[in-house]
């Protein structure tokens, strides 16, 4: 039964080939494969949020993706954020404490930043509903966001992660 | 030179690596040739395990071994209990690391698979065969009281687990008294649910018999010396490392057997082994928080003044004695009852119970939040009662400012306050008038919103030590610092506590670097490894700063006293006439003349023309004993509203006056506030584990269980005062748990607040909307089933 | 929490997914897996095999006619939320999607896999009772158009066989111009308490001339509420009205109880939604 498939992705702007088994997920092919522990496990039921990794530009749930799902996808975890304005934002409104949950709300806020830069303070609340924080009461983490809206309107727009599928 | 940094916001240095995935969490250590461990566990709450055959699963692909409780039974010591509260008749039941012929509670360990990769250990889980023979299992504390109740251990009759009673004579009191209110308050069980699972990693050395264990710990100096007991490990061979933690809340305080079984493991198969839990397992098998039934009586004046109060409490411990748990319900609730309340007479009676859950410990606040939520209920129960304003009543009885330092009717010394005042600046914040009328006139409208308050105060900051072992912590509640400064002026600081998410790493530095003159970036805060920290006691009890930070400033102020003492020598001058100011020493008055601390340092570390009787390096530890706990204090506000069609409250406004005493760094204080508000709010409206009759969790996962969202919050409204505490060096006071103990109260007495119309004087936590919705129609004589 | 081994085929047609579902007994569909991974994660799931349709292109398309509108099963939630054609032609089917869970699972979670997974606590439920739609599946013995009244069978069980696959999902048009979905949700899964989907068109005297209401969380299984219907078609509608058509319309439910919502609850929320949906559709 471990029949196992070959599998190639962009990783962080790296392209990535190996072997899995089906039953593989995307979330631990990251960490014990390719030793992308910056992305974490926080629960088994799809809600926290931890592992929220950006697949061909969307936020997902690394832990509810099969590896060979995102086989030919664009991944983006935490370690390919490097110097980030969110990492940044997050810094200065002091959106983490513990840093656990914290790869997966820089993902889901990079995405929200990019994508829904507009959102009212209430509409950054409902989008972070992807995500359990038991630190920070959230209240950072919707700083966090605000502040790294406020920098991308006032530096130059970053180039978003394409969405196209490379084959 | 940089300016001073204590009191502002400094960024946290913790962030550079834990913002580009470059923390080293347990579970992110990668060893060559390790084995993952799973664990099976019973789905019965209580049974009998008649038999145990594991030979399919050993036959399964990847599996090294298979560990049962047969074959560990004599090979390690039991999971210990370092809590015994004195004249409580603790009975110390046996808690092994896997069970061997009863199993207690849904969860409970039966067996160990240790096997090549983490998905073949959890398939040769299932390839387990356990026969069981289940029996009757209880749950509540009450029920597990009753005559015909299930004996849970043959140790403990009547499944009680301990008797305590504390405070002064009330029954005069209470007989001469112009009112009384009695309540009965349920504290609901709480999973503490930090977002990193626990995990352990585990390196056997066996050559030099040396014992690496990477594990999730708030105290690793403890790990150490429990580990070291139950697998007999020397301590000097077994090194704990704890670097970076996933939030604790203290669910990471006790010592758990799944850490010790791996480490157990690695040993015997001479192999790496790593084990870490599933969200599912954690809500099994990582300890509960709370879960009492309080009953509550409050003897009064007409007039408002509150003269003794009564507490009996059926504390659930769960089916083991967790390792702090014996002192959660007695010495950190039960003596401070009385809140921040001048209350002559109190007495408190805590009755300890087994029952087949899952074993409760610390949870963010421990006993305190128990104690704060009766004793605010009970304030409003009481302003009710004699139609007095709730803010009224609590004016009239708070410790004034000239009664410091206060002593309780328990004998607890309050150390420094001015509660007044703090509830005056949540008052003005508020409007307090404005918001009475706006709430007069929606209720014409049949809408209603309500308004709580809390104004607490809690004892933290733990030790002394001396008080730890007369209330019967096996260990001491010190701290240690050691300060070294490099040849080349670098910092590095050795802590003994172990932060977890509080950025200490931060906080520890700012106090460094404003007493040495030196810029943030120069100094390294270590922590979390007994190997390069020589011992200490860990982060719990909001005791980090306050016993942690004195041992690091007393540390500091050793290294500077000798660098000033160099400073002299260099400088020529007698050695008390030399001042330090940034990091600049000079003779007295004369600062065109002076030496950095780089120049020193350099000097202390050549010893080529030291003063004479001084030893060359420059570094200084400290094992800091503070002499009494500490009282951060406030005041709190909620502004609920409650929809009465669907029972839905939603937080309006939450405005958190807090006294932590000096702030060292606002960003980081506010942050723990915030945090701390979630999750008292969390237990008010949405958390609250449910077990059914079976014993089996119905709550068990982030489906059923109600984590705090972003959307369920206003923003929050903070402000502080400062009264210092005269007892540690920084006078700090902790407020690593102030708003979780503030926080619950607030918002279940606004609530109760917004139903007042409906005369609804009480309900169960957590006030979700089904509970409120059959309140309301209840009170209008309507059918709710 | 890993799944149990399995077998893994990635379709490029849907007619290569049905052989695929046809050559190997014990294996199941996987379009965006937010409902059967975290099932197999805990093993309470355990197929032989799966089957992926996630890249079928021609499962993914969104096409409007001028009687109907068709959306391949494998659309993801992000996909409808994106298409300003389907929000404009079919505000609730948007409001909905904008509402079930959280973003990162409205870009893995299908439009089909909510269908096919029959979870009565699905938002998407009520939309698709309350507008009516069909579901064309195609197995082994050809195409079938099941209507979605014959769709929710029992919870977790919908009336696509084993070897089919469901296709597209149709929408008929016109629909009532007037739409409204609203949800309770609850708070840790967000899942609907009670979910209201209402369609409704009013004549200029306020008279109903359509109205449908569907309900899903609440009950046992996704229902339409049709006493409450007939309650208010051809009549004029009144805060009364609205109230006597609610109280008749949650009989038309059969209520889920557990530990901490019961059935009670559940019934009476459902009519709060019912009535809160019915005057949001008429303030529109």
């Amino acid at each position: 039964m471990t029949e196992r498939l070959s599998i190639r992705m962009m990783v962080n702007g790296q392209t990535v080939a190996g072997q899995v088994e089906p039953r593989t997920l995307l979330a631990y092919y990251l960490r014990d494969d390719l030793g992308l522990t910056g992305t974490h496990i926080g629960c088994d039921t799809s809600q926290c949020g931890a592992c929220t990794v950006l697949m061909d530009g969307a936020p997902v749930k690394s832990c509810t993706v099969l590896a060979v799902q995102a086989d030919q996808c664009h991944i983006t975890t935490v370690e390919g954020l490097a110097s980030d304005r969110v990492q940044r934002a997050f810094q200065e409104a002091h959106g983490l404490q513990c840093g656990f949950c914290t790869p997966g709300a820089l993902m889901l806020s990079k995405w929200i930043v990019e994508q829904r830069p507009s959102s009212s303070e209430t509409e950054i609340r409902d989008l972070l509903d992807g995500l359990i924080c038991r630190c920070t009461g959230y209240e950072n983490i919707v700083k966090a966001v605000q502040r790294a809206v406020r920098m991308a309107e006032e530096d130059a727009p970053e180039t978003a992660v394409g969405r196209e599928v490379s084959s | 030179m940089s300016g001073k940094v204590m009191g502002t916001r400094v960024v946290r240095k913790e962030d550079a690596r834990l913002t580009t995935g470059r923390g080293r969490y347990t579970e992110d250590v990668q060893l060559p040739g390790m084995l993952y461990a799973a664990m099976l566990r019973s789905p019965h709450a209580h049974a009998v395990i008649e038999h145990v055959d594991v030979s399919e699963a050993e036959r399964m692909p990847g599996v090294v071994k298979v560990y049962t409780g047969r074959d560990l039974k004599g090979r390690m010591g039991p999971i210990p209990t370092a809590w015994i509260p004195p004249n409580s008749d603790l009975k110390m039941v046996e808690h092994p690391a896997l069970a061997h012929q009863h199993v207690r509670y849904v969860g409970d360990g039966v067996a160990m698979v240790v096997a090549s990769s983490r998905s073949e250990a959890e398939d040769a889980l299932e390839a387990i065969r356990v026969d069981y023979r289940p029996l009757p299992a209880v749950h509540s504390p009450l029920a597990a009281l009753e005559k015909d109740a299930p004996q849970i251990h043959e140790d403990a009759p009547d499944n009680v687990a301990l008797h305590w009673t504390v405070g002064t004579p009330v029954e005069e009191a209470f007989r001469k008294a112009e009112v009384v209110v009695k309540r009965r308050f349920r504290q609901q069980r709480l999973i503490p649910n930090p977002m990193e699972p626990r995990s352990a990693v585990a390196q056997y050395n066996a050559s030099t018999g040396e014992m690496t264990l990477w594990a999730t710990t708030q105290n690793p100096h403890i790990h150490r010396v429990l580990v070291s007991g139950i697998l007999g490990i020397p301590e000097h061979k077994l090194r704990i490392v704890a670097t970076d933690v996933g939030g604790g809340f203290g669910a990471k305080i006790a010592c758990y057997a799944d850490e010790i079984l791996a480490a157990y493991a690695a040993r015997d198969l001479e192999r790496p082994v790593k084990w870490t839990e599933s969200r599912s397992e954690h809500f099994l098998t990582t300890t509960h928080g709370r879960d009492h039934v309080d009953e509550v009586e409050l003897a009064g004046t007409r007039d408002g003044r509150v003269t003794a109060l009564r507490v009996k409490s059926y504390a659930n411990l769960g089916a083991y004695l967790s390792t702090a748990a014996p002192g959660v319900p007695t010495i950190l609730f039960g003596l401070i009852v009385n809140g921040a309340y001048d209350i002559p007479y109190a007495s408190t009676e805590v009755i300890g119970v087994f029952t087949n859950t899952t074993p409760v410990d610390a949870y963010r606040g421990a006993g305190r939040p128990e104690a704060t939520y009766l004793i605010e209920r009970i304030m409003d129960a009481y302003a009710q009662e004699i139609h007095m304003d709730p803010v009224q009543v609590r004016q009239k009885n708070l410790i004034k400012k000239d009664q410091f330092p206060y002593t309780n009717p328990f004998g607890l010394t309050y150390d420094s306050g001015d509660y007044h005042q703090a509830l005056d600046r949540a008052l003005a914040k508020l409007d307090y008038p404005a918001l009475r009328r706006e709430q007069e006139a929606l209720r014409r409208q049949n809408k209603y919103i309500g308004i709580g308050f809390s104004t607490y105060v809690e004892m933290c900051g733990l030790g002394p030590s001396e008080v730890a072992g007369a209330v019967g912590f096996q260990g001491g509640l010190w701290e240690s610092a050691l300060v070294r400064v490099h040849p080349g002026g670098k910092v590095t600081v050795f802590t003994g506590a172990s932060p977890h998410g509080q950025g200490e790493e931060t906080t520890f530095a700012q106090i460094v670097a404003d007493r040495l003159g030196l810029p943030m970036e120069d100094i390294e805060v270590v922590h979390g490894d007994t190997d390069r920290i020589a011992m200490g006691w860990g982060t719990y009890g909001s005791r980090t700063t306050a016993v942690g930070g004195g041992a690091l400033a007393r540390a500091t102020d050793r290294v500077i006293a000798k660098a000033k003492t160099i400073a002299a020598h260099m400088l020529e001058v007698p050695e008390g006439a030399v001042e330090v100011e940034q990091g600049r020493f000079h003779p007295e008055g004369q600062t065109d003349r002076s030496v950095t601390i780089q120049e020193v340092t350099l000097q202390a570390y050549l010893a080529w023309n030291l003063p004479p009787e001084v030893e060359p390096g420059l570094e200084a530890s400290a094992f800091y004993d503070p002499t009494n706990f500490t009282y951060p204090f406030g005041a709190h506000v909620a502004v609920v509203s409650v929809d009465p069609e669907t029972g839905e409250v939603r937080l309006l406004r939450y405005i958190a006056v807090d006294d932590c005493g000096p702030v060292i760094n606002p960003m980081i204080v506010e942050g723990q506030i915030h945090g701390g508000i979630a999750q008292g709010v969390g237990q008010a409206l949405y958390e609250g584990a449910i077990y059914d009759e079976d014993g089996q969790l119905v709550t068990g996962s982030f489906l059923d269980y109600a984590m705090p969202k972003a959307r369920f919050f206003p923003r929050l409204e903070l402000d502080h005062t400062v009264t210092p505490s005269p007892h540690n060096p920084l006078g700090v006071k902790g407020v690593g748990e102030t708003g979780t103990i503030a926080s619950t109260p607030a918002v279940v007495n606004a609530v109760i607040d917004a139903l007042a119309p409906f005369g609804i004087t009480d309900l169960e936590m957590p006030l979700t909307p089904p509970r409120v919705w059959e309140a309301i129609t209840q009170s209008k004589g309507g059918r709710v089933s | 929490m890993i799944p149990r081994p399995f077998r893994y085929h990635r379709a490029e047609t849907l007619d290569e997914a049905l052989k695929a579902l046809q050559d190997h007994p014990d294996t199941k569909v996987l379009s965006g897996g937010h409902s059967l991974l975290p099932m197999m994660k805990l093993r309470v799931a355990s197929p032989a095999g799966l089957v992926d349709i996630g890249r079928i292109v021609e499962l993914q398309s969104v096409s409007a006619q001028s009687d109907s509108i068709a959306i391949g099963a494998a659309t993801t939630y992000a996909r409808v939320l994106e298409d300003s054609r389907l929000s404009e032609l079919m505000p609730i089917l948007h409001q909905a999607v904008s509402v079930i869970a959280d973003p990162q699972v409205r870009y893995r979670g299908t439009v089909g896999g909510s269908a096919v997974h029959a979870d009565p606590a699905s938002d998407l439920s009520a939309v698709f009772l309350a507008c009516g739609v069909s579901f064309v599946v195609k197995g082994p013995r050809g195409e079938r158009i099941i209507p979605v009244d014959e769709w929710y069978l029992a919870p977790l069980v919908s009336a696509l066989a084993p070897d089919e696959i469901l296709e597209r999902i149709v929408f008929p048009r016109p629909l009532p111009g007037r739409q409204t979905y609203l949800k309770f949700p609850h708070p840790a899964s967000g899942y609907p308490l009670a979910g209201v989907a209402v369609l409704l068109d009013v004549d200029d005297t306020m008279r109903v001339r359509e109205v449908r209401i569907a309900v899903s969380g609440a009950g046992v299984l996704p229902f339409r509420a049709l006493s409450a219907e007939a309650c208010l078609k051809g009549e004029k509608v009144s805060s009364e009205r609205i109230q006597e058509a609610v109280s008749r319309g949650l009989d038309d439910g059969e209520y889920t109880d557990d530990v901490q919502y019961s059935a009670a609850y559940r019934r009476h929320l459902a009519g709060v939604m019912i009535e809160r949906a019915l005057i949001r559709a008429l303030d529109e």
